[in-house]
């Protein structure tokens, strides 16, 4: 890997921190408070920051760890007995990925754009802390840092190095938007390292989704089965979803209609991501963010990225890229010209 | 015949035992045109549990899918024909969503044969017959390849 683009990726990162606080600071003066990234309990784990003073900001960050997508606090700001004060108007730092949910649930018309400010923040790729879980004992990371296309750790007081291209997100290794598709200010200036594209990162967005697609089915089916079997139904997947805004009404939860019993069976499970996946088809927007939270590692973005794929197949459409669109299962041309019916002959 | 791992172990098909197919058709065209196939006496297969729906847009992409999950061994819908819907546009949307499920069943490990959507018209009695016949055969040979 070349070695300059991540000597000037830390650099880079150092830039984009001061730079972030300042636009943060003047936008406090249009907005109630401004949510962004602070230090979390040790380095790996940033945690979101509601900065409502010039003070607060001293306190943000921005490093390679910062992975959160904070547009899930969106839908919350028209919900009554949401997490804010219905009138507040709101601030968001966001990241290429995370703008993407941004216009999805602007799309939806489940935000309105007067009531929020949003600060794009062009990213170079974020690192994965269950991948760094193989390889290290994480709770006693003392420090990390990006040098040389390779992360260097300090783990019990001695230093250890892996290179960036297996830490760094799968979701980072094909991101296509580096830099956010939607803001009021841009930090970063437009085209980051990565959109100008070190090709070693390129990767095919949809790789794993056609691998698993190769296997037999009943390979497929007892991979699931065994996948599911782990699941607690904790619902965190359905809870840091920026598009699973239902709250209560969530059919997985819901006793009438009753969908689905709170057995945590396989069966049940299985139901469960299944229909998950079938309400995020077309909507999810790749963020990762069920993945990250899920306490057992189950693959869930494979499910979502197989839907994306099939409406991308059936309809040429991508969420969270045009606010304009309609979503493609909400509308329908007389002629479909990727559907093959079956002809019963 | 069960799916899930905690189930307990399925019996294995008897020769003869019609498979476990559920239907839904459309209260406007699909429903009437199986009663025709009824009242008209074409034979038709065993097995075969029809649910009655006002329109093809009321299918939830979900009803085949909880089937499925709950040990269905087939699920055929059927509606209007596509411009005929009795509410103008309902088998349009259904048309694009059942297609994402079709899709999607097969990546969840359930054969792509297992799922299928047809438009049948309240005078296509005989259609009718021959979908379900030639569905009710496939599932049939599905089962069988794996005993």
């Amino acid at each position: 890997m070349a070695g300059k683009p991540i000597e000037m990726r830390n650099k880079k990162t150092k830039e984009q921190l001061e730079n972030l606080k300042t636009q943060v600071e003047e936008t406090l003066s249009q907005v109630d408070f401004v949510i962004g990234y602070a230090k979390g309990y040790d380095v790996l784990h940033p945690t979101p920051l509601f900065v409502r003073s010039t003070k607060d900001a001293q306190a943000l960050i921005w490093d390679d760890f910062c992975i959160n997508n904070l547009a899930t606090y969106l839908p919350s700001q028209k919900r009554p007995g949401g997490l804010f004060h219905p009138h507040e108007k709101i601030g968001l730092v966001v990241k290429g990925c995370d703008s993407r949910a941004v216009i999805q649930l602007l799309q939806e018309g489940i935000i309105d754009r007067e009531n929020f400010k949003i600060i794009g923040i062009s990213c170079q790729g974020k690192v994965d802390v269950k991948k760094l879980k193989n390889r290290v004992p994480i709770e006693r990371v003392e420090s990390a840092e990006i040098k040389e296309g390779s992360i260097e750790l300090t783990v019990d007081s001695r230093g250890q190095k892996y290179p960036l291209e297996e830490v760094l997100y799968s979701k980072c290794l094909s991101c296509e938007y580096p830099t956010p598709l939607i803001y009021d200010r841009l930090v970063g200036g437009e085209g980051s390292l990565r959109s100008k594209g070190p090709k070693e990162f390129a990767q095919d967005p949809y790789h794993d989704v056609e691998e698993f697609e190769k296997k037999g089915v009943n390979e497929r089916l007892d991979f699931w089965e065994q996948e599911f079997s782990r699941c607690l139904r904790c619902y965190a997947c359905r809870d840091i979803c920026p598009f699973c805004y239902c709250q209560f009404e969530c059919i997985a939860q819901t006793r009438i209609p009753h969908w689905l019993s709170q057995k945590t069976a396989s069966k049940e499970n299985k139901f469960f991501h299944m229909f998950r996946a079938m309400h995020l088809a077309g909507r999810c927007t790749e963020c990762g963010e069920c993945e990250r939270a899920c306490p057992v590692d189950l693959p869930l973005l494979l499910l979502h990225k197989k839907m994306n794929k099939k409406v991308s197949e059936l309809f040429g459409y991508r969420s969270g890229i045009n606010p304009k669109l309609r979503p493609p299962l909400t509308i329908f041309q007389p002629e479909e010209k990727n559907i093959e019916e079956e002809r019963w002959e | 015949m069960s799916r899930g791992n905690l189930e307990p172990e399925k019996e294995p098909v008897k020769n003869g035992t019609p498979p476990k197919i559920i239907a839904f058709l459309c209260n406007w065209c699909s429903y009437v045109g199986a009663d025709m196939a009824g009242t008209t006496r074409l034979k038709q297969p065993e097995g075969v549990e029809v649910i009655l729906v006002p329109c093809t847009g009321r299918m939830d992409p979900l009803f085949p899918m909880k089937s499925l999950v709950e040990g269905a061994e087939g699920v055929l819908v059927s509606g209007c024909h596509p411009g005929e819907c009795h509410h103008q546009d309902g088998n349009l949307y259904a048309r694009r969503r059942l297609e994402v499920l079709k899709g999607f069943l097969p990546f969840m490990g359930f054969e792509e044969e297992r799922f299928s959507y047809t438009w049948i018209s309240a005078s296509e009695g005989k259609k009718w017959q021959q979908v379900v016949t030639k569905f009710t055969e496939r599932i049939k040979s599905l089962n069988g390849k794996k005993d």
